[in-house]
């Protein structure tokens, strides 16, 4: 569940990759080909999109924010 | 003595005005009303009510929060859930600012749903506003809650601000939303595209 428990989804994790007093990403809302992405589908690395005039963070490192923060749940939580 | 009748259809002519008990008009507007438009003239006129405006956005993703200071709030996007509605189209929104296009009386509320990774002592949220595309400008409301973590990864609280604000300007009077919190890159405003999160909204709820 996202948001809550174990971290299972980049959006759980990524605000976290920089705090510059904005908001810094969102998260596309149509497709390469002008198509609207259902809700459920957009919050993945391909559809990431940068608001704040930053860098896009590559794949492998938000991947990983996200695994540091389920060892840590895990850990903590005995799991 | 036999009375003698006149068809009123052809033996008057003009209006009977108000004065005399009459309306003083010859025809009206399909589906509108009567209403006195001065002490002795009555009018046609379609009747208003309820809301004129109603728009709901949400943040599509998270917000890592500043401490200190206010981080403003800017991955909005006008709510598209199926079940969402909406009443006119006046507000717009760029870049973390809102701009209200109909002067009235407008009821603006936000909420926001924090979590934290670290110790927290407190989550603010707030309403910034300007009626002069940001010469001057104020925080209007400055809500705060508590909510302690002990342990766990994941602590969450929500906070709520609203406020009634007088719009008399379509294109200068704007509004911004912010969070705070205590500690430092340990806080976050949520967000989702998949399910509301976190939100604004804007009600009309009258002329100014």
């Amino acid at each position: 569940m996202p948001t809550r428990g174990r971290p299972s989804e980049l959006n759980d994790v990524i605000s976290y990759h920089r705090n510059n007093g904005t908001s810094w990403y969102t998260w596309e809302k149509y497709d390469e080909n002008g198509n609207k992405i259902p809700n459920k589908d957009r919050m993945q690395y391909k559809y990431l999109k940068v608001i704040d005039g930053g860098d896009k963070p590559s794949e492998e490192v938000l991947n990983k924010m996200l695994t540091d923060a389920q060892a840590k749940w895990d850990a903590e939580n005995g799991a | 003595m036999a009375l003698t009748r006149l068809p009123i259809a052809n033996a008057v002519s003009g209006t009977l005005g108000v004065a005399n008990g009459g309306t003083g008009l010859a025809s009206g507007t399909t589906d509108q009303f009567l209403k006195f438009t001065g002490t002795t003239a009555i009018g046609s006129a379609a009747v208003t009510s309820g809301l004129s405006g109603a728009q709901g956005f949400r943040t599509t993703g998270n917000t890592t929060v500043t401490t200190g200071s206010n981080t403003l709030i800017t991955n909005w996007e006008a709510t598209d859930e199926p079940t969402q509605g909406s009443i006119g189209s006046s507000v717009s929104h760029s870049g973390g600012t809102f701009t209200i296009g109909a002067t009235g009386i407008w009821l603006i509320q936000c909420m926001f749903s924090f979590n934290m990774t670290t110790t927290n002592r407190y989550f603010g949220t707030s309403i910034q506003w300007t009626p002069d595309a940001w010469s001057s400008t104020e925080d209007v409301t400055n809500i705060s809650g508590s909510a302690y973590r002990d342990s766990g990864t994941y602590y969450q609280m929500s906070s709520v601000s609203s406020e009634l604000f007088d719009v008399q300007d379509t294109t200068n009077y704007q509004v911004r939303f912010q969070g705070s919190c205590e500690q430092t890159n340990g806080a976050a405003v949520l967000g989702s595209s998949a399910s509301t999160q976190s939100w604004c909204s804007f009600l009309r709820l009258g002329d100014t």
